[in-house]
């Protein structure tokens, strides 16, 4: 069912390219600078390596000799890439019903030695080695590899290919320079002043990358171990490949260098510092409403999109993350194929209240205001902190899609703690925040 | 046929708050634990008679709260045969979590807030940690690990990329939404 795309702005600016515009889950909020943060303006500090197999952290000092693969017992099959087990398919407990050849599979493992490396998705085992693909211990398989990849100089084929596509790559778009003022590689000789001087090179370093990628197809040569060696058409003669490490990294402002992410080195999921932009930009999300409510004649296409020429009814949901009642006020700033018609006064969204979701039913429904359903245009109920407005657009005869820019403004109080004790009476203290979101109401079928 | 119980609705509200269609098929419900706000959807088939062997009770099955079994997937635990002898291996599936119409889950352990969409086939003994996401239409090979905030796609399964830190509080307020927005209709 239709619904928007809402997509955040991370810098006020005048000029209003869509791909200037995120999803708010993957933007930042920075205190010091009162600014959201995207990921061209954050820089990124390895803090920890670790096996997403095994899930063992590897110390940063080891990473490089075991050339960023896991030492321990984790490989990836070279035919499908998927984890390789350890099968012991020894012969201890006699067993006439199966024959050997088929010990070979993780759910009929023995845990005896001898031992090889099994893939339970295409059936590949490391047998097709004869003595070389068999093991007397089900641990250190990692090192056994490794040590055979230093022989046969199979280690530095991965580093020789990559380092063959850039050369060939950088010298005839000459951007070899440009990699040291790149925001997500610090160089340390460089200090950023302002904001400006970070767009400044966050803006043309986009438009490079872009060029990059259409040019060569950055992607395939990601981290992906797909295609991280060279194809070859034997496969099956190929060793299996040690499963590559995963980094985690903090997250600082690009501006002023504070932390915004900063994750627990205990837990895999957690993160001691978290400034992510959701707790701290009210979160808006927009639907179309309901059938009833909307204008005769303006039904959806079978495939959901819009009709050219009418006029729909949309729902306008913002939720509010701060502890604080906020006064969020929003105006059109730009529409590309409609018109819409939106409230733009002001009104206030209750505070976001942890315990009230463990609370009666009742009070919430004592706070739930309906203030009218029939209108098309403004508010329609607040509860909670969360509050439903409507607004209608009406898409142009000829649009191909429906796009449209809001300046959204909130009005907050700052918390800050009394500086005196009789300072109770003190006046509150209120802040703007103004940000820009695009809601996307998808292409619009002009066939009709 | 007739029911045993008087209120003939489709729907079985517990007093923990789990949802659970009539039209799902519950196999050994003692082997099953709900850790409440459960909501199980029609058609759904959970394989909780598929317990270890041996005569000692023991659980197969453990879901955690505000956890969602969309139409019809099929979850039942793991087995294998360990030095010589047959057995299931109970699954454990966290809180938040969702797991899409159609899918055939075989993990031994889903994480929390783990978002697994529909139509996907997740292997034996394959261990999904928390925050992770999976595309529809996936295949997970069996004893794959999923690693945090990783999102898997594709048939084998391979990671496409990493999620915001974000998606934990994301994931939390939309299952808790859908929960307190769920009709038993």
């Amino acid at each position: 069912m239709a619904s928007v795309n809402v997509l955040y702005q991370s810098k006020l600016r005048s000029t209003l390219n869509k791909g200037e515009f995120f999803p708010l889950s993957h933007l930042y909020f920075c205190e010091e600078c009162d600014a959201i943060r995207c990921a061209r303006t954050i820089i990124l500090e390895a803090v920890m390596h670790y096996c997403p197999s095994c899930l063992f952290e590897v110390p940063a000092a080891s990473v490089k000799s075991q050339r960023n693969r896991c030492m321990r017992n984790c490989s990836s099959c070279p035919v499908c890439q998927s984890t390789l087990s350890t099968v012991g398919t020894g012969t201890s407990i006699e067993d006439e019903h199966i024959s050997l050849d088929q010990l070979t599979g993780a759910e009929s493992s023995r845990a005896d030695p001898p031992f090889l490396l099994s893939c339970s998705c295409c059936g590949w085992n490391s047998k097709s080695f004869g003595d070389k693909g068999v093991f007397e211990k089900p641990t250190g398989i990692g090192a056994l590899i490794a040590r055979s990849d230093e022989r046969e100089g199979r280690a530095n084929e991965e580093f020789e290919y990559l380092r063959d596509r850039f050369d060939s790559l950088l010298s005839v778009n000459g951007f070899v320079d440009d990699v040291s003022i790149h925001p997500l590689y610090p160089s340390h000789s460089r200090h950023l002043g302002g904001d400006a001087q970070l767009e400044s090179i966050a803006e043309p370093e986009a438009d490079k990358l872009n060029i990059l990628r259409q040019a060569t197809e950055l992607e395939s040569f990601s981290n992906s171990p797909r295609t991280s060696y060279p194809t070859s058409i034997y496969k099956h003669l190929q060793i299996p490949q040690r499963v590559k490490l995963t980094t985690k990294y903090s997250k600082r402002c690009g501006t002023c260098r504070h932390l915004l992410i900063k994750p627990d080195t205990k837990s895999h999921t957690n993160h001691k510092i978290q400034m992510t932009a959701n707790s701290y930009v009210p979160s808006i999300t927009a639907r179309i409403a309901r059938m009833a409510l909307q204008p005769t004649g303006s039904r959806l296409t079978t495939n959901g999109e819009l009709r050219a020429g009418r006029t729909y009814v949309y729902e306008l949901q913002i939720i509010n993350p701060l502890y604080d009642t906020i006064k969020i006020g929003m105006k059109v700033v730009d529409q590309r194929g409609c018109k819409a018609r939106i409230d733009e006064g002001e009104y206030e969204v209750g505070a976001f209240n942890d315990v009230m979701e463990f609370e009666e039913e009742a009070w919430v429904q004592s706070q739930a205001r309906r203030i009218s359903e029939a209108k098309s245009v403004g508010l329609v109920e607040s509860k909670g902190n969360s509050t439903r407005t409507m607004f209608e657009l009406s898409v142009d005869s000829d649009a191909k899609c429906a796009e449209l820019v809001l300046q959204v403004t909130y009005t907050y109080r700052l918390t800050s703690p009394p500086s005196t004790p009789q300072m109770e009476e003190a006046e509150d203290d209120f802040k703007d925040f103004t940000f820009n979101v695009l809601l996307d109401a998808g292409s619009v079928d002009s066939n009709e | 046929m007739s029911t045993r119980f008087k209120n003939d609705s489709l729907w079985i509200e517990t007093d923990t708050g789990n949802r659970i269609s009539r039209k799902a098929t519950i196999c050994a419900p003692v082997n099953i634990v709900l850790s409440g706000n459960v909501v199980i959807k029609p058609e759904v088939i959970i394989r909780g008679d598929l317990k270890r062997s041996g005569p000692s009770p023991s659980i197969a099955m453990n879901i955690g709260k505000f956890t969602f079994l969309d139409d019809g997937c099929i979850v039942r635990p793991a087995y294998k045969t360990y030095k010589g002898a047959f057995s299931y291996y109970p699954m454990k599936i966290g809180d938040y979590t969702s797991i899409g119409a159609q899918t055939v889950l075989e993990a031994a352990a889903v994480g929390s807030y783990v978002d697994i969409g529909k139509n996907c086939v997740v292997g034996r003994f394959v261990v999904i940690k928390d925050c992770a996401k999976i595309a529809p239409n996936s295949v997970i090979p069996p004893n794959t690990v999923i690693p945090p905030y990783a999102h898997f796609s594709g048939n084998p399964a391979v990671q496409i990329g990493t999620l915001p830190e974000s998606t934990l509080d994301n994931v939390e307020l939309a299952m808790t939404t859908a929960y307190n927005e769920f009709k038993m209709t």
